[in-house]
């Protein structure tokens, strides 16, 4: 009787390797729908091909619209993975060997969509090659081009480099069909021999190194596009490291998310625990807090002198269009998201469950009850109601709003106490769809501002509205993002396998096809 | 003394002269005095990059015409912008200095119930530089950026940004010849 063959991988790497080749209902209904957004993103976009870009919102003096936020947007959320990857290998963070490749698989899939956008906002894909063959040199759209160019190339070496030992693991794995095939060109011959770990470790040191400047200029380059005009809202100083700092704000908070996705969807406890998002938690609070302070620095200043110039842009921002949109990214993207990830760590808010009004359910009762007093009632009612003070009443329900707000925050801290993980996913899917909207206030309402008024056009023109065109290909885009992302965990392990080895978590000692030439979980770490 | 053979025929006669009197008042009536009637725009551009428009407005007469309104526009995107209102003197001249944006189409317009209008197209300076010797004096004068972030290619600008992109991607074909090693070092 042959003896049985040891298995090579301890049962944390079966479970990830499992998740390689095993797929439930779920996935493929993911799949089916985002194939299905990403097919009606399709049909809008072949709709602007034919009826041109008349069919968006876009118009003269709105070039720039929901495109270009999604491009500044997915840029942004790129940063995150290379540069934390970059940076936490650099200082030998440990904790870091579960989560880098996520980041970096993030950076890949959210470089490639936000490099689309532009194309798609120029209208006329056969007039792309113009960008290179009449670019100037002197205008930040062509510095962007090149930096995005190194960027996406640079990364995807750096997510490449990493994943050659795992990847050679693979091939040893998988005896044959199309994943052999793959794995064998993709690991190029990896054996592990000191020679090649003495390659790979020099790439890395080289990547981590070089992959942060790179990084920080592509969104300073970004930021550059509209820092370097004249226009009242982008003139400014400081928009490289604030569109940096606010890059990395919302690309953590896109990775704790997607921590929390792989986790739960392949079972992944045992390789990202509480500790995990606890130490990201650091990162984004870190981070925001550093957003936070770019953003009062970068208002205060023009709205201190509030020129004449400036005026218009600032009050569509504070009271005026765009209030809405720019409060809620400083107060649901900005404010909510730390004090949920900072406020249920504090011993006082266990004690919360004893108060009786601090409870979720009167809190949820009273704001629901609320919710449709403020919104039925006044369309129920006539428009003359007799009431004297109707302003009073029709300002009334923003303080109220906002008391209704903290008591159920105050009410639920208790809740997020007990699950930090739910606390920092709500956090970060705030902070991202913060980030977005925030994208959008920078963009649009300075175009709505022009120095030069805008003469004889139609009054529809003055208002930036997207139209479905728009939105269906911002859906398509996400589900675009979501898709290369989900099928890159299904194509390669989404842990590193070998750098978690190293994390102090070894299997069984093994001689098993992996062990035999070299010992991929040697490879030291640069 | 002459008489005419009849009556009738003299009422005939002098409502015929009457009638042409009036057609010859009718069609020669001079405008009233001091109507604009003519617009005659000049341009001119200052060695200080800026535009003198001169617009002389007459009358039917070719009489000057003082405290007419002048209105100054450029043609932008979305129109025609007013970019100066200047009353004439006793000459009938009315002057605005304009800055270099207003390149391109300039019109003037007077007058409150007849509008008359003068239309002219200002060449842009970049014509007129062709003649000089590029060079740092040339691009500060035409340039609001001095120096080396200009309209024009700038040999250093060119230098550094091909300096940076030369070191990451010299850098990133290192990584790939390291990665060519590792193939080759398979055993």
């Amino acid at each position: 009787m042959t003896p049985r063959r040891p298995e090579p991988f301890a049962p944390r790497e079966v479970q990830l390797l499992r998740s390689l080749t095993e797929s439930g209902p779920g996935f493929y209904i993911l799949v089916g729908g985002l194939v299905a957004v990403i097919a009606w993103g399709i049909i809008a976009y072949i709709t602007q091909l034919r009826y041109g870009l008349g069919v968006t919102g876009l118009r003269d003096n709105f070039m720039w619209g929901v495109y270009i936020t999604n491009f500044v947007f997915f840029i942004g959320v790129s940063h995150v993975g290379a540069l934390m990857s970059a940076i936490l290998r650099i200082t030998g963070a440990e904790w870091r060997r579960p989560v880098t490749r996520m980041a970096e698989a993030i950076t890949f899939a959210s470089l490639l969509m936000g490099a689309l956008m532009p194309f798609v906002d120029m209208g006329r894909p056969d007039r792309i090659l113009n960008l290179f063959l009449h670019g100037r040199l002197q205008s930040p759209l062509l510095w962007d081009i090149m930096a995005i160019a190194t960027y996406l190339t640079g990364s995807t070496l750096f997510l490449f480099v990493p994943m050659i030992p795992d990847i050679a693991l693979l091939r040893d794995r998988f005896a044959a069909g199309w994943r052999r095939r793959l794995y064998s060109v993709l690991s190029l011959g990896w054996r592990g021999s000191p020679a090649q770990q003495h390659h790979l470790e020099r790439i890395m040191g080289i990547m981590a190194v070089i992959i942060i400047p790179v990084a920080v200029s592509v969104h300073t380059v970004v930021s550059w596009i509209f820092g370097m005009t004249l226009r009242a809202g982008w003139n400014s100083t400081i928009f490289g490291p604030y569109f940096v700092s606010g890059a990395l704000f919302s690309g953590a908070a896109a990775v704790i998310v997607a921590m929390a996705a792989f986790r739960r969807a392949y079972r992944l406890e045992e390789y990202i625990t509480e500790s995990h998002f606890r130490r990201m938690g650091y990162l984004v609070i870190t981070l925001g807090l550093a957003y936070a302070y770019f953003t009062l620095a970068e208002y205060l200043t023009p709205a201190y002198k509030m020129a004449a110039t400036e005026r218009g842009y600032l009050t569509a921002v504070f009271s005026g269009q765009f209030a809405p949109l720019f409060w809620f990214t400083q107060i649901g993207g900005l404010l909510v998201p730390l004090f949920l990830l900072t406020l249920p760590r504090i011993p006082v808010v266990a004690r919360f469950r004893h108060v009786p009004l601090l409870r979720p359910a009167p809190a949820l009762a009273t704001v629901a009850t609320s919710a449709i007093v403020f919104l039925l009632l006044p369309r129920l009612l006539p428009p003359a109601a007799g009431l004297g003070g109707l302003d009073v009443v029709r300002n009334v329900p923003a303080w109220v709003a906002t008391g209704l707000g903290v008591w159920l925050f105050l009410a639920f801290l208790p809740v997020f106490r007990e699950r930090p993980i739910v606390a920092a996913v709500v956090a970060g899917v705030l902070v991202n769809i913060g980030a977005w909207i925030k994208r959008f206030v920078i963009i649009v309402p300075t175009l709505q501002n022009p120095f030069l008024p805008i003469q004889r056009a139609p009054a529809g023109w003055a208002i930036y509205r997207p139209t479905w065109v728009e939105w269906s290909i911002t859906a398509a885009a996400v589900s675009g993002f979501v898709l290369i992302y989900l099928l890159f965990s299904k194509v390669f392990p989404i842990v590193s396998i070998w750098e978690t080895r190293e994390e102090g978590v070894h299997p069984e000692p093994s001689r098993g096809p992996a062990a035999e030439h070299g010992g991929i979980a040697d490879v030291p770490v640069p | 003394m002459f008489r005419f053979p009849s009556p009738v025929l003299r009422r005939t006669l002098w409502v015929q002269a009457a009638l042409l009197a009036l057609v010859m008042l009718l069609l020669t009536s001079p405008a009233e005095a001091g109507e604009p009637a003519r617009l005659l725009l000049q341009a001119e551009t200052a060695a200080d990059g800026t535009i003198r428009a001169t617009a002389v407005v007459t009358d039917q007469q070719g009489a000057p015409v003082a405290d007419a309104a002048v209105t100054f526009k450029v043609r932008t995107t979305f129109g025609w912008l007013t970019v100066a209102e200047v009353t004439t003197d006793r000459r009938g001249r009315a002057e605005a200095t304009l800055s270099t944006a207003a390149a391109g189409e300039l019109s003037a317009e007077t007058g409150d119930e007849t509008v008359v209008r003068a239309t002219m197209l200002i060449a842009e300076r970049r014509s007129a530089a062709l003649r000089l010797r590029p060079g740092r004096e040339v691009l500060n004068g035409l340039s609001p950026q001095p120096g080396f972030i200009s309209p024009y290619l700038v040999p250093l600008q060119i230098a550094i940004v091909g300096l940076i992109l030369a070191g990451v991607w010299s850098t990133y074909g290192y990584v790939v010849w390291l990665l060519h090693r590792i193939r080759q070092d398979r055993g």
